[in-house]
């Protein structure tokens, strides 16, 4: 990779690499496969990255890298999450926290990596409809119904906890 | 009226958080104690070079595997294969223990070794004599016999000391006549090739410029290929590469 090249590789992964390992974390739940993600898709990026450029794709390109990264870890069967009797190691809330945290991990843990992925890109990453759709290779329709899907599925997580809260 | 206790959020304000106006804002708060980042910038880049040398080793196993099928096919149709000192393709024609792993095991016999005057029999694909290496006859392809430069390459990675690695691999990489096989290789010290040499008699690598590596690190590499080498069954060496400047065309099929 010529110099000039890899200095605008490094700006890039220098700026952008806080806010893709914030995405990722909410597409995974994990803060160490957030960090293996990122750098995976940075270095499909930097294979690419002059091509990538010039076609001024670059957010795009590491952005489906990312999606195709966490929904190939799901794909794995030896890296399938298993089902423990108690509850895996948590966060501390913190004092600021009146429980919303914690409820909002849960239902998205709960959530299908499909409909995570579009509830991430398109309330997080702010991606329009069709931004999601061509992120993920499918189609408009299928993006509008696994958003509602996914919307519906954390009220009922929501609806869930609190009927769980109420219970004497 | 519902009560909720102590601890639980409020639930009208929750259902505010599950808006989709206002779950950026809920999913903020899940990043809002993002720890260090482990890695840095350079880590990044490592990795992406280690991608981007992969996918080149990749290629050239390609390029090396299709240009040995040829080159194979050809020696198949213009005679016996003469060169004694180095390992040549497996069912070469003249190589009586030889066996092309494509031939018909039905029918005995080495490959190569039926009638015709270059090994290349008139009847149908698949049958012994046809061009030797290609499996199916002359209007079939398969996987090119002989020792993969992959595997010279994995071999060699694994011997290199830790200050020394391979350079960015040609795209034409390939097993030259004599079982060389020539790579790039970096230092502190710089740049040099590191020619290797496999052979039925064993194995040498040789560094040019000299001053890389050391010769006890060279017999080191040297070992390491022949294992490989061995390893692999001691295939033949096939000299091979890409056969012209252009790629076939394809769309004319």
């Amino acid at each position: 990779m010529k110099q000039q090249d890899l200095d605008g590789f490094r700006e890039y992964a220098t700026t952008r690499r806080g806010y893709l390992r914030r995405t990722a974390y909410l597409l995974c739940g994990d803060w160490h496969l957030a960090d293996d993600l990122v750098q995976d898709a940075l270095a499909k990026l930097y294979v690419r990255w002059r091509r990538v450029r010039a076609k001024g794709t670059v957010d795009s390109y590491v952005r489906k890298m990312l999606v195709n990264g966490y929904l190939a870890t799901h794909r794995r069967s030896w890296r399938r999450e298993v089902s423990t009797p108690q509850p895996p190691e948590l966060a501390a809330p913190s004092s600021t926290d009146d429980g919303t945290r914690e409820l909002l991990v849960r239902a998205l843990a709960g959530l299908p990596p499909s409909q995570r992925t579009i509830i991430v890109l398109r309330y997080w990453n702010d991606l329009s409809i069709e931004q999601t759709a061509a992120t993920l290779g499918c189609s408009v329709g299928n993006v509008k119904s696994q958003a509602a899907r996914g919307l519906h599925h954390l009220r009922a997580a929501l609806d869930a906890a609190m009927f769980e809260g109420v219970q004497p | 009226m519902s009560h909720h206790p102590a601890g639980t959020p409020e639930p009208a304000r929750l259902r505010a958080a599950f808006e989709p106006a206002r779950l950026r804002a809920a999913l903020a708060t899940l990043v809002a104690d993002e720890p260090a980042l482990p890695s840095t910038v350079d880590d990044v880049e490592r990795r992406g070079r280690r991608l981007a040398r992969r996918r080149l080793t990749g290629l050239a196993a390609v390029f090396l595997i299709a240009g040995a099928g040829v080159t194979v096919g050809v020696v198949g149709l213009t005679g016996p294969g003469t060169d004694s000192g180095t390992p040549t393709a497996a069912g070469v024609p003249g190589e009586p223990a030889a066996e092309a792993p494509g031939g018909n095991p039905a029918a005995g016999g080495p490959a190569g070794a039926a009638d015709g005057p270059a090994g290349v029999s008139d009847g149908p694909a698949g049958v012994p004599g046809g061009p030797a290496g290609v499996p199916g006859g002359p209007a079939g392809t398969g996987l090119a016999v002989g020792f993969p430069v992959g595997s010279a390459v994995d071999a060699v990675l694994t011997a290199l000391p830790a200050a020394v690695t391979l350079g960015d691999l040609p795209m034409d990489i390939h097993w030259r006549e004599g079982g060389r096989l020539d790579l790039p290789v970096t230092g502190g010290a710089g740049e040099a090739t590191l020619a290797l040499e496999v052979t039925d008699g064993g194995c040498a690598a040789t560094l040019e410029p000299a001053g890389l590596l050391s010769a006890a690190e060279l017999e080191t590499v040297a070992g390491a290929v022949c294992d490989a080498w061995r390893a692999a069954g001691s295939p033949a060496i096939v000299p091979g590469g890409p056969v012209g400047e252009e790629q076939p065309e394809y769309a004319n099929r």
